[in-house]
């Protein structure tokens, strides 16, 4: 592995409202990084002009070219994961480095049933 | 409970419309970039609505980088109801000699905006505008041509196994060859044909 790796503590990436999300972000870099950010981010995607929110956002030094972190967001209330015809609302956790670009992302759901609402 | 595909996973999605790479056509891109280069960077790119004004401004930003000049773009459309958004003046008044405004809706200005725009902008290395009409200034150097081929690029770059599936033809004139609205159509269409076979 080469770069950034996302692995969220529940598996099936499913949360409900107010669940805290947690994980671990590991890294192995080709070369030096002053920290990795991850954040936890909604946003929309479909027919028309895209909105996005940035419901969380952590920092870790970076000490090392291989290492890895625990992170954790307090749980969120919404926007619920959806997908209707003309819009879907998507999360994901996702992290970088900065000042290099490596980059990764997991897809998430969040909603009271854990699944997708669909209509 | 619908089957029906998802709109993040529609290839017309909006983020997929803007970021699509710019299909060039009609024009090289290194030509008009010289033309603009000629125009000391400052003119307009002119068309009617949805013929790729904003994708080939776009473009142009990465043409103008290679030049070793920085784009600066900025955007709005009508719903800023003719005013000039303070982001607009901010980054005109600081714009530098390496800087090349891109300004994607400036014929939506009052006479009076883009007069000051045009003044402000003197210290900029250059100023690109988009423009449904010719104007007096900045000059006309480039003008976007829609067709149905450039249509059914545009699909195909989009979604290449769909082109088979529509008529690009009939879509283009339903849409007036305006290509925003035709590949905008090109959404409902790709999600009713994937709910019909999903159905099927």
């Amino acid at each position: 592995m080469t770069g950034l790796t996302i692995q969220p503590d529940r598996l099936d990436r499913a949360y409900v409202p107010g669940e805290p999300i947690t994980g671990t972000i590991g890294w192995d870099l080709a070369e030096p990084s002053e920290q990795i950010v991850v954040r936890l981010v909604w946003q929309t995607a479909g027919k028309g002009t895209e909105d996005f929110g940035v419901a969380g956002e952590e920092s870790f030094a970076v000490q090392s070219l291989r290492g890895e972190c625990a992170f954790s967001f307090d749980g969120v209330e919404g926007p619920y994961s959806f997908s209707g015809t003309l819009i879907t609302i998507a999360w994901r956790i996702e992290a970088y480095t900065d000042p290099s670009d490596a980059h990764a992302e997991q897809t998430l759901t969040l909603s009271p049933t854990g699944g997708e609402v669909r209509p | 409970m619908t089957d029906s595909p998802r709109p993040i996973d529609n290839p017309f999605n909006a983020q997929h419309l803007d970021t699509m790479p710019y299909i060039e056509h009609a024009f090289n891109l290194d030509e008009i970039t010289d033309r603009l280069k000629q125009h000391r960077y400052r003119g307009a790119v002119c068309g009617p609505h949805g013929c790729g004004k904003s994708a080939m401004l776009r473009a142009l930003g990465e043409q103008l980088m290679k030049h070793g000049l920085s784009p600066l773009p900025l955007f709005m459309n009508s719903d800023g109801n003719g005013q000039l958004p303070s982001q607009w003046v901010r980054t005109i008044r600081r714009a530098r000699p390496t800087d090349v405004l891109l300004l994607d809706g400036y014929d939506l200005l009052p006479a009076v905006s883009r007069a000051w725009v045009l003044f402000a902008s003197r210290r900029a290395g250059g100023v690109v505008v988009t423009t449904h009409r010719p104007l007096i200034r900045p000059r006309t150097f480039a003008e976007p041509m829609p067709s149905p081929d450039l249509l059914r690029r545009l699909i195909d770059q989009l979604a290449p196994s769909f082109v088979g599936e529509i008529d690009i033809n009939r879509l283009y004139h339903d849409t007036g060859g305006n290509l925003r609205d035709a590949l905008r159509r090109a959404y409902d269409l790709y999600a009713d044909t994937m709910l019909q076979a999903e159905r099927s």
